[in-house]
């Protein structure tokens, strides 16, 4: 099977993202980064993860915060996906839930940016039914 | 689940959750108007008595909930769509799956985001080899996460600005064979 069209092609996307980019070395210092986990289980790709994710990865790199977007297994809220898990440097990790784009936006601009709390908090003494027995 | 990326997407998550270190994604389509999406990993594989239970929507190997729906929900909308899935495991060797849909069937899904689920992947995942290979009557490409890292000189491919350039670089392969904004053209079904 003939591979990608071309070769070429990456090669050129290579020497133009090396024109004048500075590489920012993410990872060294994990802890002063805004770390986010996006819940991508079955049940999240179902709801949209995959747009939250991607918006995220984008807007997070274009508003110049710092951060790491990952990805993570169902947490269990399954009825709030998608769900993502923001930990601000220093703090706990805050789990929110139902983040469409729309969502997510608010996320960046008011916690990550302004710590400033917004709803759809999934609290971390939540119990389900289930694991009350 | 409302596209054959996202069923793809799910199913890698698997792979990747079994420990591969190299997933492979196809989609092929047939002249004779057979679409088959696999997923080919080296992970950890099953034993026959886990693999029996991959189609129970009710059983999972994970602990924060009851019930697993991946497997069970592609099944459902590839039988829907006139085909059927089919799952070969080894254990310590890997897991084939492989879904086939009748392409111009009206209830297939559409083909949905191909170039977008394998940049989730191929990102998040450094260690790991996730290829993609797609082909039709008009022709096919491939393209590998790892070849894009040596080629391109990077360690990952997670920059914004590349992510948006291999994606669209994948997306103009994938309309060369036939596969449009994610969709199969109807031109290459009806010749």
């Amino acid at each position: 099977m003939e591979k990608i069209r071309s070769l070429a092609d990456l090669k050129k996307i290579r020497d133009e993202k090396n024109k004048g980019v500075e590489l920012r070395k993410k990872g060294e210092d994990a802890e002063k980064l805004v770390q986010v986990k996006v819940a991508m289980a079955t049940c999240g790709i179902a709801s949209g993860a995959k747009e939250t994710m991607e918006f995220l990865s984008e807007s997070l790199e274009k508003r110049g915060v710092e951060a790491v977007v990952t990805q993570t297994g169902c947490m269990g809220y399954c009825y709030a996906e998608p769900t993502i898990e923001v930990t601000l440097p220093g703090k706990e990790a805050i789990v929110f839930g139902n983040v469409n784009i729309k969502k997510a936006d608010e996320i960046i601009e008011k916690y990550i940016k302004g710590g400033e709390l917004v709803d759809g908090i999934i609290p971390v003494n939540y119990e389900t039914i289930d694991s009350k027995e | 689940m409302k596209e054959i990326a996202l069923h793809m997407l799910d199913i890698a998550e698997n792979s990747l959750e079994a420990g591969a270190t190299r997933v492979e994604l196809v989609l092929e389509l047939s002249a004779g108007g057979m679409l088959e999406l696999s997923i080919l990993d080296n992970g950890k594989g099953m034993d026959d008595e886990t693999l029996k239970m991959t189609s129970d929507p009710f059983f999972t190997s994970r602990t924060t909930r009851r019930v697993g729906m991946g497997i069970p929900l592609l099944r459902q909308h590839a039988e829907l769509a006139g085909g059927g899935l089919k799952i070969h495991s080894e254990k310590g060797k890997g897991t084939e799956l492989k879904a086939v849909f009748v392409a111009g069937h009206p209830d297939i899904q559409p083909l949905g985001d191909i170039e977008g689920c394998w940049m989730i992947l191929a990102a998040m995942h450094n260690e790991v080899n996730i290829e993609l290979r797609c082909s039709t009557p008009k022709g096919g490409f491939a393209i590998s996460s790892e070849l894009a890292r040596q080629e391109l000189e990077v360690e990952h491919l997670n920059e914004s600005s590349l992510r948006t350039e291999l994606k669209r670089l994948i997306r103009n392969n994938l309309a060369a064979i036939g596969f449009t904004d994610g969709n199969i053209d109807k031109t290459i079904l009806n010749s």
